[in-house]
């Protein structure tokens, strides 16, 4: 296994970066679910009668993940959680960007000020690709915290010593 | 080990339930009746009726609770009813600069964001617009966010018969339409 991956120090830097942009996101959509319910919309994938309710359920789940990875509380789940809001958030947007469509992500609220549709597009791939990276960190956030931890992190401290 | 990690992700789910109804509790009623936007098509026949009605009754049909309609029109019935018909008025929601370069002919240009956040902004404009008048709204196309919001906002402010061009100004150009270029007259 990569030595970097298990790194307690760069597991420790994953939790908290992902955390503080779950954060960062999740806070004023929660203080403005219609803007975020908006941008949900856009997406045309959740049935128009459960887009108030799936707004509101989704920008508390991003805050209490976010909350849990930069405390380090309930590790486990949180890298469950964020890893799964990343896959289902990567493929809401790649899904709208290969069917040729130009809308504001929701990522963060009221991000757009502009409305080109070349400009919104170029954001829309920049999303994905940024979408990849925090996906990768939380794969391997999880595949530590739930297949081997301790054991693996261990392995390599022992080996640094 | 792998118990305690699903207790706690169904931990978080619930914590996440919590905090969105929360948030929900906070900002009722402004949540359920400042967004969302129920979208239903009309045929051109249908668009037909409505400008000489004067109103939209489909904007009522299938209003879910507090969710305004809005009916998107296609370029087709854009171009054969409304384009250059009396009583139509076309807003573009697009950035000033872009509408300065080229917008549908007559185009009134509004900020969406600034219409959503402002009460004041646009309102001298708005109420000279009388309400049963048909009303396109547009943006770059392509399902852009803004003309949808701009819709919604103006169904909310009163107006009967708002329509979204789901083509936008890319479909616009694509089909040769007529175009012209300028700064809008000013929004009070």
């Amino acid at each position: 296994m990569n030595r970097l991956a298990v790194d307690t120090r760069f597991l420790w830097f994953s939790r908290l970066l992902l955390g503080a942009i779950f954060l960062y996101a999740g806070l004023p959509k929660l203080m403005d679910l219609a803007g975020f319910a908006a941008s949900i919309q856009n997406y045309a994938l959740v049935p128009e009668g459960l887009i108030h309710v799936f707004a509101a359920f989704l920008a508390g789940l991003e805050v209490a993940t976010g909350a849990a990875l930069v405390t380090g509380r309930s590790r486990r789940g949180a890298s469950l959680a964020v890893t799964g809001m990343l896959v289902m958030f990567t493929t809401a947007i790649f899904l709208a960007y290969s069917q040729g469509r130009s809308i504001d992500c929701g990522c963060f609220t009221s991000e757009l000020s502009v409305e080109r549709a070349g400009d919104i597009r170029d954001h829309m791939r920049m999303r994905i690709y940024q979408d990849l990276g925090m996906l990768l960190l939380a794969i391997n956030l999880m595949r530590v915290e739930w297949d081997w931890s301790m054991g693996a992190v261990e392995s390599i401290e022992e080996d640094e010593e | 080990m792998t118990n305690s990690g699903i207790r706690e992700f169904l931990w978080l789910l619930v914590l996440g339930a919590v905090l969105g109804a929360g948030a929900w509790i906070a900002t009722e009623p402004d949540f359920a009746s400042a967004l969302g936007t129920n979208v239903e098509t009309a045929s051109v026949e249908e668009h037909r009726k409505r400008l000489s009605d004067g109103s939209a009754s489909g904007n009522d049909a299938k209003e879910l609770p507090g969710i305004p309609v809005v009916t998107q029109v296609d370029f087709n019935a854009v171009m054969s009813v409304y384009f250059g018909a009396e009583n139509v008025h076309f807003i573009d929601a697009r950035d000033a600069g872009t509408y300065e370069a080229g917008h549908v002919p007559g185009a009134l240009h509004f900020d969406a964001e600034r219409l959503d956040a402002d009460e004041a902004y646009g309102h001298a404009t708005l109420e000279s617009i009388p309400r049963d008048h048909a009303v396109i709204v547009y943006c770059s196309g392509g399902n852009c966010d803004l003309s949808m919001r701009l819709g919604r906002n103006l169904i909310v402010r009163g107006f009967r018969n708002v329509l979204v061009y789901e083509g936008g100004w890319s479909e616009w150009t694509s089909e040769g339409a007529p175009t012209e270029e300028g700064a809008s007259q000013e929004v009070k």
